[in-house]
């Protein structure tokens, strides 16, 4: 199927808006469009019906039947005729018009951008790119066939190195966090070490003090860790923002692995920190501790 | 048990002040990570949802 494409922006953005001219008839081989059917009727029929991904359509308060002129996209004009639900896929952000309006509004008749191409099952898929490449070789512009995915990683490849250094950036902030929690634990042991002395003069064991203070720090990296975790899902829910560059547009995701991990995260914090502290505040000698007692 | 979870609140209440900064420090810092491991997962999501059966052909050259 041709498809034409058009983005807002060439460069890599946070406010990406793409149109994909697609063939209304052919579009649901490849794309999952769960609209009502009217909706459907009205974009294979209408010159300048459009359907609109769910995230793009909130970022910018689109309802169905909306009239929309893209200022940014050489004035295109036309009406939101169905919302595509969100699901976190390539839809989300994408905004489907007919391939022949697209063509005549605005990249030009019979011109299209890319193909995409559905290979029959049973048939050999890496088989049949060397001969989609040799029958276009006689075309104007020399052609290079990949998978979707493989094609989706050559286009992000920039945001994705930044993608990458963002990862490193996030364990960095558990880090500084994981010494702020040791610091504070360390803080108050000196506080208590009278205190400590005296549990232990009365025959309090050391693994149940250190499990005492470790406890302690647990419920912090909890509390903290269920109000940190809790604001990033609400922020991320609320967000629109449409990472992407050349079409290809993505948004951050919280899954529930993602969340699981956050967890963990947070209370390996509290306890990775309090462990030395309390380790070294209950193996110091009771007399030493004793004499701070008044 | 319920006896040590109650000295356990009962230390960690004595110093509120520094219990509240210190969990908000963890809040803070876990925003940052959930948001930035999010980035990842959607990209990540992207790449897991393309088509297995699915071949783009695109200019050669370009990426």
């Amino acid at each position: 199927m041709p498809v034409g494409v058009m983005v807002s922006d060439c460069r890599a953005s946070l406010d990406l808006v793409t149109v994909h001219g697609v063939e209304p008839e052919r579009v649901r081989a490849f794309r999952d469009l769960p609209v009502p059917p009217e909706a459907w009727r009205a974009f294979a029929s209408e010159d300048a019906a459009a359907l609109v991904g769910g995230t793009l359509a909130r970022r910018y308060g689109w309802q169905p039947g909306d009239q929309v002129t893209l200022t940014r996209l050489s004035n295109l004009s036309f009406t939101v005729r169905g919302i595509v639900p969100e699901g976190g896929g390539v839809t989300d952000q994408i905004i489907y018009l007919p391939l022949r309006f697209l063509q005549t509004a605005a990249v030009g008749q019979g011109i299209c951008n890319q193909l995409w191409v559905k290979v029959k099952p049973g048939r050999d898929t890496a088989g049949t790119v060397p001969i989609i490449d040799a029958a276009m070789r006689g075309h104007a512009v020399k052609t290079h066939t990949r998978l979707e995915e493989g094609f989706l990683r050559d286009t992000t490849a920039d945001v994705r190195r930044l993608v990458e250094l963002l990862q490193v950036l996030a364990w960095v902030a558990v880090g500084v966090v994981l010494l702020a929690v040791a610091n504070a634990i360390a803080i108050t042991m000196r506080e208590r070490t009278g205190e400590l002395a005296v549990m232990r003069t009365l025959g309090y064991p050391r693994p149940l003090l250190a499990g005492l203070i470790t406890a302690e720090a647990f419920g912090v990296g909890l509390l903290g860790g269920a109000a940190g975790i809790g604001g990033a899902a609400w922020l991320l829910t609320q967000g629109t923002v449409g990472i992407g560059i050349e079409g290809v547009v993505f948004r951050p995701q919280l899954a529930s692995a993602g969340l699981v991990e956050a967890l963990a995260v947070a209370v390996a914090v509290g306890v990775a920190g309090a462990l030395p502290p309390a380790l070294f505040a209950v193996h110091r000698p009771i007399v030493e501790g004793l004499r701070r007692v008044d | 048990m319920i006896r040590f979870a109650r000295l356990v609140w009962r230390n960690a209440w004595r110093s509120r002040t520094r219990t509240l900064l210190t969990a908000s420090g963890v809040a803070v810092s876990l925003l940052a990570f959930t948001v930035l491991r999010a980035v990842d997962a959607g990209m990540q999501g992207l790449f897991d949802r393309a088509g297995s059966d699915t071949l783009v052909v695109f200019q050669d050259g370009r990426y």
